[in-house]
């Protein structure tokens, strides 16, 4: 059970590491799915069960990822596959060790180790690529959240070229909300936050951006 | 649902009254029961983590027995000074125990049996101490602890109301409330009570077979158990290896339970609470038995803006904009099992200070802080919770004993607004020299204009405020639009709304067919919510019932108390206060008919046995009184009222020595019963002692002291030379 660093990298840029699933008793495995459908953004993008966004792989659905690859992607996706269009969720380390065990005994993983690299290649991104990467999968491209995604999503994505909704939110409203994402502001769960995902600016960028799609200004 | 229709359709025609329907059985769990509570222990060898940093918490340490690593206060032999009572606290052979001698009378020993708190609040953390009682309850000691300023306190505001007042030689030992011990511990509605908080699973309830009350608790900490409930099923599963195979694992998992599901958990205690029914155990369903809404009415406890008026807990965080428009809990930024703090998303915190509380969520204040919060960064003004939880003293508590509690409706710091609600602002906290005007103006020149204040409890307290002034029992007319209004909040999503507007209409309109009607339909529907409103309606009725027996309006009380029982029937407290109120209303025979129906209900009232020989003795019937009074005892043995009222019909006819005895049995037991003091002072004066009558006055008039008659008395005997 847990995380095994194998050997470290040349010249100590990556980490070869290997993640044994624990054996989840019914409850836990429960317990876990609550998380995924109450809690966690993941389906927002993937589905489970049926339940769930058609973005990302199948939870469920068979696949020869190993286990320490579905681990390292729930805990680092950025770090794991930088440019990933799937953000990093703050988690406990137990809530991502029960996650991925859960998720490895659903598509049946093998096990294997991966190369993790001990720190985030930092892309250029300018604000364009990151609305269409992160936000147009759900937003719509144009901000009018009629993505083909919105349909699996039991709450409509907010309309960022609404500008009678947006300019009711301030710029730190928006901001938070990209940040945080929306368990946590008593919005939707299948809204990630970003805040460990982008940098402050890119953040402000992304407002920047809903401001100039909504074509209006925040309230203070 | 027939005879509904029926009712129904007579009453649109005019043709008769609309009968209410009954309430629904209720299938009440029969667990958990007490013995389904295992403590803390038990889940330490499979939970070693949680039960570590559980042991080390504030919950851990709450309470527990006298010992070195549990007192804080100083038994150490020196003498706390009363003006009239000097009290010794003392500890040896592991015993620890108050002395408390007093002129005139034989030292009284009161053994300390459990602790309560550690003094762990930065606010002002008290520890106060418990004794067991001849009759089986558990009853506070008047003398309490505080940690910071080091001294002995006790609480006033039952008697002199001064509020928490460092105990001094200008201090009577009869100023402290819990003197004599009165406040027990659980849900025991003869006596004060704080409810079944300081503990864990305490079950107090009265023994018919024994005649005495039986206390038990699981611990004086707070365990697991309080939280998640009885363990019994859980370890059994364990036990079992069954817990493998289920996804029933005994216990109800706490981790996923969305916000007010969880919050529920954490104001089994962190709040202020009415109780509907007595026997809550953790894991029944606390809405059952509490009431979080009705404590607003008649003491006001909290501001509009949901912040405390008098006195209360954290509940307040509901009225925040945090909860409202947001999903925060407790467990948000408090770990339940360390206590320690956390960001929502579990990161462990340093302090009660740390920002991350905060910017876990709102992420753009940490972006350039010193822009938000306009004080140099880490500095304390600087601190999110300066700002927006600050610690507020308790109004009710004074100013002589620090007891602040961090304000969790976290507001926004608005200097006039604050101050003309009579809160210290944030600002001025820090800024004494300040005036409000002019933080107001510093405000808005960093923020511009501010929002107002949430007017989020506005509502409730409106309603409450409504309730209590404005309306009375079948008011010839009410205006149609405060009669649409009550019916719209009638369906309001809040019980204690909704069941506050229901109760406002019963009473006031009750009796016009159109409202009744109306009534009889939301009753009809009230579906899986009838207990829990139709608890709220008759408790809301009541508590206007009682204001009008306090305010000597009898016949109001009465069609109040008989709207409550229309609600439910046969609640033996309310059919108990009717039978007062038809006392005071001087119709004995439907007094002692409606005392027959609440002992019906509940034969375990002493209280009912003694008003039905008071309304006896009221009709001429001395004999039948004194038997009602001795019933009283046979179902209670320590009931000081009984004893009472035997000596005082003895007195009247004369048997002074006869009196005697019970009347001193009835100041045993109640030292604080100031009319029996003064009843036994005349037995002595019969009996030719006036040194004893003279003692038993002074020790009535300490907790009566207005009494003239009493007063005039005293002197007359001080001057003859009889009462030194």
């Amino acid at each position: 059970m847990g995380v095994v660093v194998l050997a470290g990298g040349l010249a100590r840029t990556a980490l070869t590491q290997e993640f044994t699933p624990r054996a989840l008793s019914p409850f836990a495995a429960e317990k876990v799915r609550t998380l995924l459908r109450e809690r966690l953004p993941c389906l927002g993008c993937h589905q489970l069960d049926g339940e769930g966004g058609r973005l990302g792989p199948d939870l469920a659905a068979p696949s020869a990822t190993n286990a320490t690859l579905v681990y390292a992607m729930i805990r680092d996706p950025q770090r794991m596959r930088p440019g990933s269009a799937m953000p990093k969720t703050p988690m406990s380390s137990e809530t991502v060790e029960l996650v991925a065990s859960y998720l490895v005994a659903r598509r049946g993983s093998p096990a294997g180790s991966v190369t993790v690299p001990l720190t985030r290649d930092s892309l250029p991104r300018d604000t364009r690529t990151l609305y269409l990467t992160f936000c147009a999968g759900c937003h719509g491209t144009t901000g009018r959240g009629d993505s083909p995604n919105a349909k699996f999503l039991p709450v409509r994505p907010a309309v960022h070229a609404d500008a009678r909704t947006m300019s009711q939110r301030s710029d730190d409203m928006l901001f938070d909300a990209i940040a945080a994402g929306g368990y946590v502001l008593g919005r939707s769960n299948r809204m990630p936050g970003f805040g460990a995902t982008f940098s402050n600016a890119e953040i402000r960028g992304l407002v920047r951006y809903i401001r100039d799609l909504c074509r209006c200004e925040g309230s203070r | 649902m027939r005879w509904f229709a029926l009712a129904l359709l007579l009453g649109c025609k005019g043709e008769g009254r609309v009968s209410f329907p009954p309430p629904r059985a209720v299938a009440r769990a029969a667990e958990p029961r007490f013995a389904d509570f295992l403590g803390a222990e038990a889940c330490a060898s499979c939970h070693p983590g949680q039960y570590a940093a559980w042991r080390r918490s504030t919950h851990g340490r709450a309470g527990g027995r006298p010992g070195p690593s549990v007192v804080i206060a100083p038994f150490n032999g020196i003498p706390i000074r009363f003006a009239d009572a000097v009290v010794t606290p003392s500890a040896a052979g592991g015993q620890y125990r108050f002395t408390v001698a007093r002129e005139g009378s034989p030292a009284a020993v009161l053994r300390v049996d459990g602790v309560i708190g550690g003094g762990h609040m930065a606010g002002g953390g008290t520890q106060g101490f418990v004794s067991r009682s001849g009759d089986g309850t558990v009853r506070f000691l008047p003398f309490e602890f505080v940690r910071r300023e080091g001294v002995w306190f006790c609480n006033t505001n039952s008697r002199s109301k001064r509020g928490w007042i460092p105990i001094t030689r200008a201090v009577r030992l009869a100023e402290c409330g819990d003197w004599p011990p009165v406040r027990v511990l659980g849900d025991v509605t003869r006596y004060a009570n704080c409810q079944s908080c300081h503990g864990s699973q305490i079950v107090a309830v009265f023994d018919t077979a024994q005649r005495r009350y039986d206390t038990r608790l699981t611990a004086l900490s707070v365990n697991c158990e309080s939280c998640h409930g009885p363990g019994r099923r859980h370890v059994e599963l364990a036990r079992s290896g069954e817990i493998r195979r289920s996804s029933d694992i005994g216990m109800r998992p706490l981790a996923t339970l969305g916000k007010d599901a969880s919050l529920e958990v954490c104001y089994q205690c962190h709040s202020l609470k009415d109780v509907l029914e007595t026997g809550y155990l953790p894991g029944r369903p606390l809405a059952d038995y509490y009431s979080l809404g009705l404590p607003q009415l008649g003491d006001h406890p909290l501001l509009p803006d949901g912040r405390v008026r008098t006195f209360a807990y954290q509940e307040t965080q509901r009225y925040s904009d945090c909860y409202r428009n947001g999903a925060m809990k407790c467990v948000d930024c408090h770990d339940p099992h360390s206590q320690g703090y956390r960001d929502v998303n579990g990161a462990v915190l340093p302090d009660r200070s740390s920002d991350g509380q905060c910017t876990s969520c709102h992420q753009s204040k940490a972006e350039r802080p010193e822009a938000h919060t306009h004080h140099r960064a880490n500095s304390t003004g600087s601190r999110c919770v300066a700002c927006h939880m600050p610690y507020l003293q308790e109004p009710e508590v004074g100013h002589a004993i620090r007891y602040a509690r961090s304000d969790h409706t976290i507001p926004i710091p608005r200097p006039v607004a604050d101050e003309a609600e009579g809160v210290t602002s944030a600002c001025r906290q820090c800024h004494v020299g300040e005036t409000p005007d002019g933080l107001e103006a510093q405000v808005h020149a960093w923020y511009g204009s501010v929002k107002p204040p949430s007017a989020v409890l506005g509502q409730f307290v409106g309603l409450a405020q409504f309730f209590e002034d404005s309306l009375a029992p079948d008011m010839p007319s009410l205006s149609g639009e405060i009669v649409r209004r009550l019916e719209q909040l009638g369906h309001n999503e809040d019980v204690d709304v909704r069941a506050l507007a229901l109760a406002g209409l019963h009473l006031a309109r009750g009796e016009d067919p159109a409202v009744r009607r109306f009534l009889a339909r939301e009753l009809e529907g009230l579906g899986a919510r009838d207990d829990a409103i139709r608890k709220r309606w008759s408790v809301a009725l009541g508590f206007v019932a009682d204001g009008y027996r306090q305010r000597r309006q009898p016949a109001q009380a009465i069609a109040t108390y008989r709207k409550a029982l229309e609600i439910r029937p046969n609640v033996a407290r309310v059919l108990l206060n009717l039978g007062l109120a038809y006392a005071d209303d001087g119709n004995f025979a439907a007094a002692i008919e409606t005392y027959r129906q609440s002992l019906a209900a509940d034969p375990a009232q002493p209280l009912a046995y003694v008003n039905w020989g008071i309304a006896l003795e009221a009709l001429g019937d001395t004999a039948g009184g004194v038997a009602e009074f001795r019933r009283a005892i046979a179902v209670d043995p320590n009931e000081p009222l009984a004893y009472f009222n035997i000596g005082v019909v003895g007195l009247a006819r004369g048997f002074g020595r006869e009196a005697m005895e019970p009347l001193a049995r009835a100041v045993a037991l109640d030292g604080g019963l100031a009319p029996a003091h003064f009843a036994l002072a005349q037995t002595y004066l019969l009996a030719g002692d006036p040194h004893a009558a003279a003692r038993e006055l002074r020790l009535g008039l300490d907790f009566d002291p207005a009494n003239a008659a009493a007063r005039q008395l005293l002197e007359q005997l001080e001057r003859a030379g009889g009462g030194q």
